[in-house]
């Protein structure tokens, strides 16, 4: 039966918890502890980020001081331009964002399908088939890792970009996993219904489960999308020409065995995670709780 | 894991058109193959192949350099005698014991704090994950420079509070300890998980309960966790599979130890394979490992009839 | 795997491996008509639309005394060498360096593959999948393991035809002997750079805490001293500044200060035999962990840092943790460029044992794959390796990156290469470089058979030492126990010794 409900009425409150604060003063002081208490959290989970902004500013010789110096007493901003300079970025950020948006097309597709199998269809084998694909997960990579390259050697895809997203077009257990499970959270009434109104299993995939898996999809591309963004070791073993690499295995060019610039490659990789950070920011807003009703849409 | 029964579809199509249901079953059969199919060319072409060939390997001296030499069943009996690989073994669900849990309930209790309405609730969230998206090398740093047993900020704040903090990454008995809390700087991405489960539980089971007096810990204990139980499942096993296979910071931080405290499973069989070339012998342990490991998500799944709930079971 | 296609796989690379090496020999031999011209080039930075690595350039000089110029057979087939190198040298390289070896052998193109941290692994993968490149850049430790898997061309043959008694003696003999692996009998390399240890020490630091600077002939007791009067305390009594900081975790610098103190790591003959636990090596254990836990004068960085000895003793020096550090000469342009106080360097001190220093090798391989990749492959690495050894390479590198060149003739060139090019350094006694060849203090480090399988257990002892600190070096008895045992085990099962 639909109904129209207020959002406002529905948002979670700290209150809630705690009854004794129902009153006015009592809602501001909990959500004020509630916001003080995320605050240090995010405080704490921001030093990464923090540290890495502050050492690609700095000269080397502030580089190593403990405790570290958060602001140099003279941010080198030239240290961005410098070290942007120094390597073809352009050329390696091209070739991350077209890895990397080819590899979460190929994730969602692949194991969106695979999920549903799993989750909505009754077939021999499919207990089986699941712990098969999780099982991929259990064995260490290092093992697999020559063969698999040996094999890539022989199909002739050795240094080239489809080495590095063909694999997402074939599923990826993680995020079959992951859809499997969102998918056996939505009510089968709708299957029911679109089926009465004469859909087809497919198309109960499509028009039913698909537009409400779109929290779960949009997790499913941001994880997929950042695995990607920041992969540096396959492309590390796959790629051997310079202008074939992604930008998260070119910031390693910043280092050797003799040196390290690290303020260079710090500056490099504050740049590099913006638009990551931004991505999460712009998708997580879809995360609010909101209201969903569970009756048949009429 | 439980199974759907079939009688659904099969007593709506009893009802006078016998042909039909036996070739829906055998139509969802196909849908099931053909949805399936990318996946398992995958698995087969680039997986399974691989598995086979390094369990084959395990018969056999192989440096993947020079021809390989069959041995039988020496990498086993060697395998038994390894005090360090079963150390190793020890280190690591230890780490699994301790980390799964704890990251488990520390991304739910993070999730919850930032599903409640509040100013910048944005930023807050996009800060959380940080540490998920920054690289491997600023993170080993600060965490190096954290973990200093004299001048490091976490020592430096139990000192506030009058405690001598331990050597951490120096003393046999705090170094795994201190990868276990570093794991927890990884919430984020499971915060994210518990994010999308909470906003998609359906607000009139809230109103419900509300109606009928629920308190919000009730509400909890009753909509929330159970509703969000398909994610936390996930998140266990994933954790689980993920905390057995440790390597990268050990690796790049304290080398296995100090004197192998921090020497995990797949630390070792790297050793043995990518610096001791004994390829053959390598796989042997990832096989042990892989059996540890499929042995405790297996009783994840046994345990899961009973604490796991999902929608489309509704109806038996 | 069927047992008939291992051994007809064993019998081919035998059979490539001595027909390779033949064929190396012989095309080694002078090619025919050849023009000697003498003549100066300059080269000026070029800009290309390529991608490129551009380190600070600067107009170079390349004084080229010879240029070999030969009319190409007409039946030489045009070759593409993979020549993996560390990426930072890619600019130059290009622009100096392999233009001129394509004038000289204009049939070969050369590819420069820049190599990344991690390429280890890589390199391992492409071993077994037969793809690795053509010549590689490595050192020691590395080619030894490279050559016990027989993954390196044995270079003995294509040396003796085709490199003349001079270019040989101009070969540092620290450097030569460690490109020999006398379990196969294979020389594996031919050397590209060297490099040494000195300590550096931060004149500043001294002079506030009236430190004499150290002197020639300074022993291990003056460095004790100097230490302690150079470590500065903070209010809690912990350093604040270290006196010295040496990589403690780090398995090369281990055997040149047992050495110091009369003792070896392992012996000469079999490399399988433990000596940690004699007499002179425990003195020097217990003398350095001393240090560390009761004159609390020395870091270890790896418990500063948390990322061991994968560190940047170059920037933890700008930045003045520690007053002295035991770093590598080639570092010394870096450090001119980052530090902004008064240094110097000075020998390693004199010990109980004598004076050594590590000689730090690196060199060109050829993957023993070429073979299978034609004779005019084999031919063309081993030309490309020749060229790189000798001063067309040696020189611009040297003029590039301050490294010390891997040919005595060249030496004394360096010291003004130095002082010009890194300004930071006029203050600074280079000439110490040339009085160390003439010392000849210089050991490469010392490695088990083998070592792979034999270092963890070391390793955890010195973390037990130098970091946790419970117990002293009475440990390494057990430790020889098991290194002993390990390697006999190890020996057992190795098919191919």
């Amino acid at each position: 039966m639909p109904r129209t409900l207020d959002a406002k009425h529905f948002q979670a409150h700290p209150s809630d918890w705690f009854p004794r604060y129902q009153h006015r003063a009592g809602r501001i002081l909990l959500r004020v502890l509630l916001l003080a208490l995320v605050a240090a959290g995010a405080f704490l989970f921001l030093l990464p980020l923090a540290w890495m902004v502050s050492t690609a500013g700095k000269a080397p010789s502030l580089t190593w001081k403990v405790p570290p110096v958060w602001i140099p007493p003279d941010y080198k901003w030239q240290n961005f331009v410098e070290s942007w300079n120094m390597l073809p970025f352009p050329r390696f950020y091209y070739n991350t964002i077209t890895i990397t948006l080819l590899s979460v097309a190929g994730v969602l597709v692949s194991s969106s399908l695979a999920a549903f199998a799993f989750a909505r269809l009754k077939f021999p084998g499919r207990d089986m088939l699941f712990l098969l694909v999780l099982a991929v997960l259990m064995l260490p990579g290092q093992i697999t890792m020559i063969p698999v390259y040996i094999l890539y050697t022989k199909l002739g895809l050795v240094n080239t970009h489809p080495s590095l997203y063909l694999q997402s077009w074939l599923g990826d257990a993680f995020s079959i996993f992951m859809l499997r499970q969102f998918f056996m959270t939505i009510p089968l009434d709708l299957d029911d219904a679109a089926r009465i109104d004469g859909a087809s299993r497919f198309g109960v995939f499509l028009r039913i489960i698909v537009p409400l898996s779109k929290p779960a999809l949009a997790v499913v591309a941001i994880f997929q999308f950042t695995f990607m963004w920041n992969n540096f070791f396959r492309p590390l073993i796959y790629i051997n020409d310079l202008r074939l690499f992604p930008v998260a295995l070119a910031l390693r060019l910043f280092q050797d065995e003799t040196r390290i610039d690290l303020q260079y490659m710090m500056a490099q990789t504050v740049v590099f995670v913006v638009p990551v950070l931004i991505l999460f920011f712009v998708a997580q807003r879809f995360f609010i709780q909101g209201i969903v009703i569970t009756g048949v849409k009429g | 894991m439980t199974s759907r029964s079939d009688s659904m579809f099969g007593s709506k199509r009893k009802v006078g058109a016998a042909r039909l249901h036996v070739s829906g079953k055998h139509r969802e059969w196909l849908l099931a193959y053909a949805c399936l199919s990318l996946w398992f060319i995958g698995f087969m072409i680039l997986q399974a192949g691989a598995m086979v060939y390094s369990f084959l390997l395990s018969f056999f001296h192989a440096d993947m350099l020079t021809p390989a030499r069959f041995i039988g069943l020496a990498n086993y009996q060697r395998m038994l005698g390894d005090s360090l690989f079963l150390k190793s073994l020890g280190v690591t669900s230890r780490y699994a014991l301790a980390a799964v849990p704890l990251g488990v309930t520390l991304s739910l209790l993070v999730a919850l704090m930032l599903n409640e309405k509040l100013p910048a609730q944005g930023v807050w969230r996009t800060l959380f994950y940080v540490p998920s998206v920054v690289s491997g090398i600023a993170v080993a740093i600060l965490w190096g420079w954290m973990f200093n047993p004299s001048v490091g900020l976490i020592n430096s704040g139990l000192a506030v509070f009058g405690i001598q903090g331990p050597r951490w990454l120096a003393s046999e008995q705090w170094a795994l300890p201190a990868f276990v809390i570093m794991s927890l700087w990884g919430v984020g991405g499971n915060m994210l998980l518990y994010l999308a489960g909470l906003q998609s539980i359906p607000t009139d089971l809230y109103e419900a309960a509300k109606i009928d007096g629920a308190t919000a810990a009730s509400r909890f204990w009753h909509v929330t966790l159970p509703m969000l139980s398909p994610t936390l499942f996930f998140t266990t096993v994933m954790g689980i599979i993920a905390a057995f296979q440790l390597f990268t910071e050990p690796y790049v931080m304290t080398g296995g130890g100090p004197n192998n405290a921090t020497l995990t499973a797949v630390l070792q069989i790297y050793r043995v394979s990518f610096e001791q070339f004994r390829f053959g012998y390598a796989s042997v342990l990832a096989w042990i490992l892989f059996a540890i490991i499929l042995l405790c998500t297996l009783l994840v799944f046994r345990s899961s009839a009973l604490w796991v709930y999902y929608e489309a079971e509704l109806r038996k | 795997m069927h047992t008939n296609r291992v051994s007809r796989r064993r019998f081919l690379r035998g059979a490539t491996m001595t027909t390779a090496s033949a064929l190396v020999a012989a095309c080694a031999a002078p090619l025919p008509a050849p023009q000697v011209i003498e003549r100066t080039v300059e080269v000026e930075k070029v800009i290309t639309s390529e991608p490129q690595v551009i380190e600070k350039e600067v107009p170079v000089e390349v004084a080229v005394e010879k240029v070999v110029t030969a009319t190409p057979p007409a039946d030489k087939q045009p070759v593409t060498l993979r020549y993996q190198e560390k990426a930072p040298v890619q600019g130059w390289t290009e622009q100096l360096v392999l233009p001129v070896f394509e004038e000289m052998y204009p049939w070969i193109e050369v590819v420069f593959e820049p190599r990344v941290s991690g390429w280890i692994e890589k390199n391992l993968a492409m071993m077994a999948a037969g793809t690795a490149p053509d010549i590689i850049h490595a050192w020691g430790e590395v080619f030894q393991s490279y050559s016990a898997k027989k993954q390196l061309l044995n270079l003995t043959p294509a040396i003796e035809a085709g490199m003349t008694q001079e270019e040989l003696d101009d070969q540092h003999k620290f450097q030569w002997d460690a490109f020999w692996d006398p379990f196969r009998q294979v020389r594996f390399a031919l050397p590209r750079q060297v490099d040494m240890q000195f300590i550096y020490y931060n004149k500043d630091i001294f002079d506030q805490r009236g430190v004499a600077y150290p002197k020639e002939d300074w022993t291990y007791d003056d460095w004790a001293a100097a230490a302690q009067k150079a470590t500065v305390l903070d209010e809690a009594g912990n350093p604040k500044v270290w006196g010295v900081h040496t990589w403690l975790d780090s398995w090369t610098f281990l055997s040149t200060h047992l050495n110091a103190f009369g003792a070896h790591i392992r012996d000469d003959d079999t490399w399988m035999k433990c000596r940690l636990s004699e007499a002179g090596a425990k003195e020097w254990f217990q003398w350095q962990q001393d240090r560390i836990f009761k004159d609390k004068t020395w870091l270890n960085a790896n418990t500063l840092t948390g990322i061991g000895a994968s560190g940047d003793s170059v920037g933890m020096f700008a930045s003045e943790l520690f007053s002295m550090a035991e770093i590598n000469l080639n570092s010394i342009g870096q450090i001119s460029q980052q530090v902004n106080f008064n240094w110097d360097i000075m020998h390693p001190p004199v010990g109980p044992g004598g004076r050594f220093g590590l000689g730090d090798n690196d060199g060109f391989a050829i993957y023993s794959g070429v073979a299978n990749r034609g004779e005019a492959q084999v031919e063309a690495a081993w030309l490309f390796t020749k060229f790189m050894n000798g001063p067309f390479f040696q020189r611009p590198n040297m003029e590039q990156t301050g490294e010390l060149p891997g040919r005595k003739s060249l030496i004394p060139e360096y010291v003004d290469v130095v002082k010009r090019k890194f300004p930071g350094t006029e203050n600074v006694d280079v000439n110490m470089v040339i009085r160390a060849f003439d010392m000849g203090y210089m050991v490469p480090g010392e490695n088990f058979r083998y070592q792979a399988e034999v270092a963890p257990i070391v390793n955890a002892a010195m973390q037990k030492l130098w970091e946790v600190g419970d117990a002293g070096p009475e440990i390494l008895d057990q430790v020889c126990a098991e290194v002993d045992a390990t390697e006999a085990q190890a020996y057992e099962a190795d098919p191919d010794k």
